[in-house]
């Protein structure tokens, strides 16, 4: 990535690349945010739904090219703004309290309006999820955060955390996982929403 | 917890990390099969950890987002950028209105303008001393009714034509557009005056001079003539401007 302007191959490539996360991510909010926010304040929405839109769009969009679901069949812009369109359409939805959702998420004809869309119910999913992170103490966050996210090794963060040694900061992880797990086991809706992804992808 | 449930984590975090020996994986695919409590701790690990990284994805660019509000809030204000918009809107509007200014001034510039400008009924009527010579009189009278024609002929019909009738007919020619005599006639006023004591109309002959070469289209003379004009100092240097200066200079340069 050199230069002010990236290709989409380069943005792509970028991230997949956590030291260039900062650079990439800001390149896309400089690019495409005002264009988008616009379509969610003249379709219904505020200024604060046009930055959590846009946030959302995001992280739809990384864990897609992560999961290598953008192939490139479509440009960026038009990636961002289709998965912006079905988080709205959701979100709308929701705010006039029908029951309905979609149960079919493939309904479009093109490969990447499925993509899309399957990105936007894993998203879903994955906020119930996140809902039970939040329950977790701040240093069980942090150490789960350090070796998934992070991949730092035990002996990294043993020292990272100031625990005693690497025993500790395994033991440390263990449960911090293990109280993760169970509340997902009490939580049999969640875990279905996951198996339903699963079978469908 | 015991050290076999932290082995077992161990491993299918390695298992999902893809760090298994060849040996462990068929090991690891073997209990598998087998343990259906196996299965369940992996299918959990598996949405926990990937549920983990979107929650730190998602915290990073909550950061970065704020990190680039913070950074746009230290910027300069939008209001102040807009004044500073507005001022070089204002500057530039000020500047093209000079440059229009100029370019107006320069597309109407003519010879005939700028003289038109500067000439005016020159003032013959002091004498000193005595009422001056007859004749002298009597062109002075015509000159003041307009009668150029008349002034050019009883200017020629004189044998010997004093400094003030010289002047006045170079006037004459001046309003009949007979600039070559014209020119003649007030150069003849400067060499007469520089062979008497009794000087008269030295200043108005340098004036009407300069007057009479603009008239005649030779801006080069001219100009020169004027700026002589302005440096002495004299009573015409007021009518000689920097702006009228500028002007004759752009006259002659365009020809």
């Amino acid at each position: 990535m050199k230069g002010k302007g990236f290709t989409d191959a380069e943005i792509v490539e970028a991230l997949q690349d956590a030291s260039r996360l900062d650079t990439t991510v800001r390149y896309l909010y400089q690019t495409h945010f005002e264009s988008l926010a616009n379509f969610i304040r003249t379709n219904s929405g505020n200024d604060q739904d046009a930055e959590d839109l846009f946030h959302e769009t995001l992280v739809v969009f990384i864990e897609l090219v992560k999961q290598q679901k953008f192939r490139g069949d479509s440009s960026i812009k038009t990636f961002l703004y289709a998965i912006q369109r079905n988080l709205w359409l959701n979100e709308l939805k929701k705010r006039s309290r029908t029951s309905y959702r979609e149960t079919t998420y493939y309904d479009k004809s093109e490969k990447y309006e499925r993509d899309i869309q399957y990105g936007v119910a894993q998203e879903e999913a994955r906020k119930q999820v996140l809902g039970l992170i939040d329950k977790l103490g701040e240093n069980c966050k942090k150490i789960l955060v350090l070796f998934y996210y992070e991949e730092m090794s035990m002996k990294d963060i043993f020292r990272q955390m100031g625990y005693e040694n690497e025993q500790v900061a395994r033991n440390m992880k263990y449960k911090c996982m293990k109280k993760l797990n169970d509340m997902l086991d009490s939580d049999v809706a969640v875990k279905q929403l996951f198996k339903n992804l699963l079978v469908d992808e | 917890m015991n050290d076999k449930d932290i082995v077992r984590a161990s491993m299918i975090d390695s298992y999902l990390a893809g760090s298994l020996t060849d040996e462990e994986m068929i090991y690891f695919n073997k209990q598998l099969q087998e343990d259906a409590s196996l299965r369940a701790a992996l299918e959990n690990y598996e949405i926990s950890r990937d549920a983990v990284r979107n929650y730190a994805l998602r915290n990073d660019l909550r950061h970065i987002r704020h990190q680039m509000k913070q950074e746009e809030a230290a910027k300069p204000s939008g209001k102040q950028v807009s004044l500073w918009q507005y001022a070089a809107k204002v500057a530039a509007a000020v500047v093209l209105l000079i440059i229009a200014f100029f370019a107006i001034q320069m597309a109407t510039l003519s010879g005939e303008r700028l003289y038109n400008g500067k000439v005016f009924p020159v003032e013959v009527w002091t004498t000193r001393g005595a009422a001056g010579l007859q004749e002298d009189q009597a062109i002075k009278v015509l000159l003041a009714s307009g009668n150029y024609q008349q002034v050019i002929d009883d200017y020629q019909a004189q044998f010997d034509p004093s400094v003030t009738a010289t002047f006045i007919a170079g006037n004459a020619y001046l309003q009949q557009d007979m600039t070559d005599k014209a020119i003649a006639a007030f150069k003849k006023v400067e060499d007469m005056n520089t062979n008497t004591q009794d000087k008269r109309f030295v200043e108005e002959a340098h004036y009407y001079l300069a007057l009479s070469y603009l008239r005649g289209g030779d801006y080069d003379q001219a100009l020169r003539r004027f700026e002589a004009i302005k440096a002495s100092d004299g009573n015409y240097s007021q009518y000689v401007g920097s702006y009228f200066l500028l002007k004759l200079r752009a006259l002659d340069w365009l020809n």
